[in-house]
């Protein structure tokens, strides 16, 4: 009984192990480098590809940082980006399976305060807090999700 | 983006008949945060939270590339994105200005704060030591000019401004800014601001 209940609980750790770490994702290579498509990259490593207008490059974020990347493919709808430009652009590890058909992204943990420099494009917007009108707070983080136009303007 | 705060905003967002949200930053947040040296300028974030375009003043350019941005699927990643201090609450700023002296940004925000809540000697007091920590910091002077002009302290806020603008020469918003408090009479009485005037007064500045 005891051992059974040992094995459960290992296997519980095992579970939650699990759950945290990123899983592999399908590599596709062409003329010998590997890379993956955004939609693997999205759905296998929570990693968001994106174009940037006038750009020559595309932006990739993960959670709490981007960064951006030449090194892709477009084939019809589909973009493929280069895994290992990717990964060192990113900070993250780049696990290829034994045959490099798979690999897992596993990012490296990285602050989240800011140091106050100037946010450009291609970068996570930073949270900021301002007063309506009518005095009320709202925060970007208010719009989490959602697509967001900011317009400044001013009286003068 | 004013200073002066809703009241100088307000006839204008009425007029327009705005459906979006409007916000005053009158402690020049969103100009920090972004580098902003003149407005208007435009910022499309996206539902990951990326900075995806930044342009100036609207144009038929700028409407396509927003336009096709929003024919994009929408993914289901959200970034997290770091706080800028002026988002974080004032017994979080208390404690970073506690735990490290040197952190002048926290201290600016917190002056922010405290003008905010009435108090002004306490700003005041801050705004001081992140001036000396930070003495080429344009952000500060005008952060402290701001406080000032809250208290009704115009003169001194205008000399704190001056130097705000003194250190970033080149930053319009400081500028105008600086003389839609001086010369109200060319900003606020006819249907625009008066143009003409401030290229002409541009020009004796630049001299």
């Amino acid at each position: 009984m005891r051992t059974l209940l040992l094995a459960a609980y290992v296997a519980g750790i095992c579970t939650t192990v699990n759950a945290a770490t990123p899983k592999m994702i399908t590599v596709t290579v062409r003329n010998g480098v590997a890379y993956s498509s955004a939609t693997e990259l999205e759905r296998g490593a929570a990693i968001a590809i994106k174009k940037l207008p006038g750009s020559i490059a595309v932006v990739a974020c993960s959670e709490d940082r981007c960064t951006r990347v030449k090194g892709f493919l477009r084939e019809g709808d589909v973009t493929l980006v280069n895994v290992a430009e990717l990964a060192t652009a990113l900070g993250f590890a780049a696990r290829f399976s034994d045959d490099r058909r798979q690999v897992q992204l596993d990012p490296k943990p990285k602050s989240l305060t800011t140091d106050g420099s100037i946010t450009g494009v291609g970068e996570l917007a930073p949270n900021f807090r301002v007063a309506r009108l009518d005095g009320t707070a709202v925060s970007l983080a208010d719009f989490r999700g959602k697509r967001v136009l900011i317009q400044s303007w001013a009286s003068w | 983006m004013d200073v002066q705060g809703a009241p100088v905003a307000k006839p204008y967002i009425e007029k327009a008949g705005v459906t979006f949200p409007v916000a005053v930053d009158t402690a020049d947040v969103l100009g920090q945060a972004f580098g902003l040296k003149a407005i208007p300028v435009s910022i499309f974030v996206d539902e990951v939270g990326i900075v995806r375009l930044r342009a100036g003043g609207p144009s038929v350019e700028l409407l396509s590339q927003i336009e096709e941005l929003l024919q994009e699927p929408v993914t289901r990643i959200r970034g997290t994105a770091p706080q800028l201090a002026t988002a974080v609450a004032t017994p979080e700023l208390e404690r970073k200005v506690a735990a490290d002296a040197d952190d002048w940004r926290s201290r600016v925000a917190l002056a922010r704060a405290y003008a905010e809540a009435g108090r002004s000697d306490k700003a005041i007091a801050h705004l001081e030591t992140a001036a000396k920590l930070q003495p080429d910091g344009s952000s500060v002077f005008f952060v402290w000019g701001l406080v000032l002009l809250q208290h009704g302290e115009k003169d001194a806020a205008l000399n704190k401004l001056k130097q705000a603008r003194d250190l970033d020469p080149d930053n319009w918003r400081i500028r105008k800014q600086i003389w839609a408090i001086e010369h109200p009479d060319k900003f606020y009485t006819g249907n625009s601001p008066d143009y003409d005037w401030q290229s002409e007064q541009l020009k004796t500045e630049k001299k």
